[in-house]
């Protein structure tokens, strides 16, 4: 007899893919003077004028799949909009299965939804030509509101620019700043000064730790970081996977060499050991996302942190000595998307745009906005925090325009290839660095299932 | 060999009166159709349709998940037998079925004898505590196995930590996963065949028990000549759907695939989750109609080899 | 009473192997259900460090995991308990309905084709689901039914489990005596099964009613494929969903503004109650199993 099958499809994270916004200083350096009603009226200002030049059918109703914390948000565009009211229905999903379910409805010919709250990770996967799914916004997004969405290059496939971002979760350098000052120690600025701490801690405070390393997450913070070709999507057939590239190649080593010296923890992020270290306090620094902090006493679901108070600072980015600019990994992060079968394109890009730029949502949010004038807001949020040793926006907003470009993803998962990597070398005792090859040979089956054509250079 | 209607618990006199009668007004097809006629509709419907249907599929070629029928010629089944990851599949499903099905079938017939040694309270209660994992399905069953095979926070860490095994991934990992399937299987479905075993038992003749308790039998005795035989239709039954079942296994190792919660373990480790790879993360349901027959086949090859051996469908003698 | 009495025609040995089998059952099957039945009470610090892994956590807790479950989306846990209510009592009702008659035939009578609908119930049976779901899709889309409760009720009809088990039933344990008495007596095939067969066929009905009914109560492939709408699901998709959407099972990632937290403690609190009916109706189903044996029918 077959069991009920559980489709608790592969719990990939939002991985969103991170890229550089297109205009970068004026983020932190220019104070956005737009108060809470500027943010509204600006966009709707534009949008007018752009909605009246979309086509479509202004009257036919719309479908929203959202999960359940996104419904508050669908209500209140409703009540602002209310001769919209009557055409917009919305229903909770699991966005993990939302690109199942649009093979389905590709049998059937309808039944699309027409806005998916997902992430630019799940949107690559509808926009294969199997799915052919979302909506090209070019246009019907004017151009300088999509210039003010950081992170947007994640949602741009292939030039068409498939969904529109919400939040950002780029990487900074969270440290214990009491335990920082009382060892004497510096908070490291790259990964250089990061290994030489390495070995004054293993040397003076045995047993405190600089970071964890032990499944594909915490893989791609040290070598998206360094810029490694792990998965680089040259375009829609063409993926480039080059483990010998010297950037590969030192972020093993310094990864090999801090395992080595026991400065890094062996499991992923959340794991009940991890957990149990940074309860105990043993945790001196730490690169990981800019919604992290929830993580550290934030929130009620916060596991690290027994008491808040002034303990976690925030400081920029890690990078290599050399490299010019700083890659900043992203761990996460979401985006709408519109379906391109939608009959009412107008309202649906509305929808989504009005949404991702209101403020009344992102009050209190731990959440990193996109949408560049709502970051003051999310800097008033933060700043009055408890939690924190020093003020988070600065290194969080300076690495919001510092996202890599090899946070746009493919169409396959990359978590569970990866973790499988890092767990066999651990288990069979192998470097990281003796195991760079392994990567290759995890991807290349997947991605020529989905098409694409792996090069090495 | 055993057939139906003359099951070894019924004493000889009655048997010979059984097979003179036999079938005889029974031959009239008309009252058969009407009974049957609803569940022909529902099987053709949801059963022989779909599965026609499928055959068709793995020889129609997708495109934008659409299929286009009968041009794709054997090209799905290439594309499923040939992909780098089927073989491993293959011998992971081959280590597992050595593993959980003897084992499965001994263990759940074994309990459900014993049990059945002392009707009464006690048995009925620990029937039921051996049916409620089987109730436990979704997030709770996931964060039950995410929870009781991590040595770290499980009540059986310490067990774990006695055989060497000290984390998560050395538990969900490698060679130990056909054993970690097969326990968390069993302890999700032994206490329903349990009760089916249970209420296969509930057939045997009294009068024939206590004949044979007169004439010495101990409880033992009774389990192994006249209870065990009487089961023989169930166990077969039984053997034929845990050996299907369980070439489709699926659950289990999806569930310790997450990208969170994951073990060493590839996305796809078994067939089934290949099939459900093609199928829903590729678009290409052909491949998976091809996989999805090739997992038919095996499960029918074993129902056959058992049903003719043991003469399943037979009626009369 | 002497101890051989006591131990009665198990033996000494017997006993004691007996009770230590057993009882090491019990500890496999019951220890991981008492970690769940603790788990609502317990906070993800306490879940997750190693304390006493069985121990109880607070009671604030556990009335918190139980709020939480209730307050989800305006209640929407009522809804979709409701909604399982209505599935499993009509998918059951017509699943019973078919497949009791269709086993009883099987076992009893030689009629054309017979061997065949076997082979056929056994190939539908072990066919992988997931070949299946698009044709039923649709043929369910081709008379509009997707994404309506029909969707879900209809498929889980088909119980082709539960005609092999009746087949085997009646096969084994329906004396053929009987039948032929009443045949005698002038009853019509008809009223053979209506009288005789089917009054007699109460272990099967106890059998077939927890199975078919633990099936459709967790039955989430099916819906979830059908379902587009949250007002129509059933418990298992509506929960799947709402805990995915949270931190209960993926702790940590972006965690969102405003909306219910829910965490291990909830997802526990939900399994648990989901597990109730079925209990229920396992403990009710059984007496007809076990009393309702078929060797009163026959006389010695």
């Amino acid at each position: 007899m077959k069991r009920a099958l559980i489709l608790l499809a592969a719990v990939v994270l939002a991985g969103c893919s991170g890229s550089t916004a297109t205009t970068g200083p004026a983020v932190t350096t220019a104070p956005v003077a737009t108060t809470a009603t500027g943010a509204t009226t600006a966009p709707a200002a534009t949008t007018a004028a752009a909605t009246a030049a979309i086509a479509g059918d202004a009257t036919a109703p719309i479908t929203v799949w959202v999960d359940d914390p996104r419904q508050p948000a669908i209500a209140a565009y409703i009540k602002a909009h209310p001769d919209k009211a009557s055409l917009i229905k919305s229903v909770t999903v699991d966005r993990e299965q939302f690109p199942a379910k649009v093979l389905l409805f590709n049998n059937t010919k309808s039944g699309w939804p027409d806005v998916v709250f997902a992430e630019p990770r799940l949107v690559a996967r509808v926009a294969d030509a199997a799915h052919n799914f979302p909506l090209d916004l070019t246009g019907l997004v004017p151009a300088d509101m999509l210039a003010n969405y950081a992170g947007e290059d994640n949602c741009t496939f292939n030039g068409k620019v498939y969904c529109l971002r919400n939040d950002l979760a780029q990487f900074v350098t969270y440290y214990n700043k009491p335990l920082m000052d009382k060892f004497g120690y510096a908070v490291p600025t790259t990964f250089e000064e990061l290994q030489a701490l390495s070995d004054k801690v293993a040397a003076e405070h045995p047993g405190y730790l600089l970071g964890t390393f032990g499944d594909g997450w915490s893989f791609l913070s040290f070598f998206e970081a360094s810029g490694c070709p792990t998965h680089v999507v040259v375009d829609t057939s063409t993926l480039k996977i080059d483990m010998t590239d010297p950037t590969c190649v030192r972020a093993a080593k310094l990864v090999d060499h801090m395992i080595a010296n026991k400065t890094l923890w062996n499991s992923d992020y959340f794991d009940a050991s991890f957990a149990k270290q940074v309860n105990d306090n043993k945790l001196l620094v730490l690169p990981m996302a800019s919604w992290g902090w929830g993580l550290f006493g934030g929130t009620k679901d916060s596991t690290w942190y027994k008491t808040a108070d002034h303990q976690l600072g925030v400081a920029a980015t890690l990078k290599w000595k050399d490299d010019a600019k700083t890659n900043a990994p992203a761990l996460g992060g979401a985006a709408w998307t519109v379906s391109s079968h939608t009959k009412n394109p107008a309202l649906a890009v509305d929808l989504i745009e009005w949404v991702t730029q209101n403020p009344d949502f992102w009050a209190g949010s731990t959440n990193f906005p996109s949408y560049k004038p709502l970051m003051t807001g999310f800097q008033k949020a933060v700043a009055g925090n408890a939690l924190f040793a020093n003020d988070p926006y600065p290194a969080m907003a300076a690495a919001a325009s510092e996202i890599t470009p090899l946070d746009n993803w493919p169409r396959f998962d990359l978590i569970v290839p990866l973790s499988n990597v890092v767990k066999d070398a651990a288990k069979n005792k192998v470097t990281i660095e003796a195991s760079l090859s392994k990567v290759q040979d995890a991807f290349k089956p997947l991605a020529e299932a989905e098409g694409y054509n792996v090069v090495n250079k | 060999m055993a057939n139906l209607t003359v099951p070894a618990a019924v004493p000889s006199t009655q048997r010979s009166r059984l097979s003179r009668l036999g079938g005889g007004g029974w031959r009239r097809s008309r009252t058969s159709y009407l009974l049957i006629l609803p569940y022909l509709v529902f099987l053709m419907i949801f059963g022989i349709g779909p599965a026609i249907y499928a055959v068709l599929l793995s020889f129609a070629k997708f495109e934008g998940g659409v299929p286009t029928f009968f041009t794709a010629g054997i090209d799905n089944y290439v594309t499923a037998f040939t992909d780098s990851r089927f073989p491993q599949t293959m011998s992971n499903l081959f280590e597992f079925l050595i593993v959980s099905v003897p084992l499965g079938i001994a263990l759940v017939v074994l309990l459900a004898i014993l049990l059945d040694m002392r009707p009464g309270r006690f048995s009925s209660l620990l029937r039921l505590l051996y049916f409620i994992p089987g109730a436990v399905t979704g997030p709770a069953l996931m964060l039950l196995a995410i929870c009781i095979l991590n040595p770290d926070i499980s009540p059986f860490g310490p067990i774990f930590q006695a055989m060497g095994m000290d984390n998560f991934d050395s538990v969900v990992g490698g060679g130990t996963l056909p054993f970690i399937f097969t326990i968390i299987g069993f302890f999700a479905g032994a206490g329903m065949w349990i009760a089916i075993q249970h209420g296969g038992l509930q057939g045997v003749s009294q009068e024939v028990l206590e004949a044979s308790e007169l004439d010495g039998c101990n409880a033992w005795q009774k389990a192994r000549y006249i209870k065990l035989p009487f089961l023989k239709p169930f166990i077969i039954y039984q053997v034929i759907l845990i050996f299907a079942g369980n070439v489709q296994l699926f659950v289990e190792p999806q569930m310790l695939t997450g990208t969170y919660v994951q073990g060493n373990i590839s996305p796809q480790w078994a067939p089934n989750q290949l099939a459900y790879s093609f199928a829903f993360e590729l678009g290409n349901f052909g491949a998976a109609a091809a996989l999805s027959l090739l997992m038919l086949a095996i499960g029918l090859v074993a129902a056959y080899v058992l049903i003719r051996w043991t003469g399943f469908f037979q009626i009369e003698n | 009473m002497t101890l051989r009495r006591y131990v009665g025609d198990l033996g000494i040995v017997g006993y004691i192997f007996r009770l230590a089998v057993l009882l090491i059952f019990a500890i496999y099957f019951v220890v991981p259900l008492v970690w769940l039945v603790v788990a609502p009470s317990r906070s993800p610090e306490d879940l997750f460090h190693n304390y006493n892994p069985l121990s109880f956590g607070s009671v604030d807790r556990l009335v918190q995991s139980w709020n939480d479950m209730l307050a989800y989306q305006n209640g929407e846990m009522g809804l979709w308990l409701g909604n399982s209510v209505r599935y499993v009592g009509l998918s059951l009702a017509g699943s019973l309905a078919i497949c009791i008659p269709a086993g009883y035939v099987l076992a009893i009578a030689r009629f054309p084709g017979r061997r065949l609908f076997l082979w056929l119930t056994l190939i539908a049976m072990i066919l992988p689901v997931s070949a299946m779901v698009l044709p039923t899709f649709l043929e369910l889309n081709l008379v509009g039914l997707v994404n309506t409760q029909w969707a879900v009720i209809l498929p889980a009809m088909f119980f082709p489990f539960g005609v092999y088990l009746g087949y085997i039933y009646y096969g084994s344990s329906l004396p053929r005596e009987l039948l032929d008495a009443a045949r005698v007596d002038g009853c019509s095939d008809l009223g053979v099964f209506w009288h005789i067969a089917l009054p007699l066929a109460k272990p099967l009905l106890g059998l077939l009613a927890f199975i078919g009914f633990n099936a459709n109560w967790n039955n989430f492939f099916g819906p979830f494929v059908m379902l587009n709408d949250d007002s129509l699901y059933n418990l298992p998709v509506g929960v799947s969903t709402v805990v995915n959407s949270t931190s209960a099972l993926r702790p940590g990632f972006n965690p969102t503004p405003g909306a219910l937290h829910l965490v291990q403690a909830d997802a526990a609190m939900i399994g648990l109650v989901m597990i109730i009916p079925v209990v229920i109706v396992f403990i009710v189903c059984m007496k007809y199993v076990t009393n309702g044996a078929f060797t009163g029918g026959v006389k010695g």
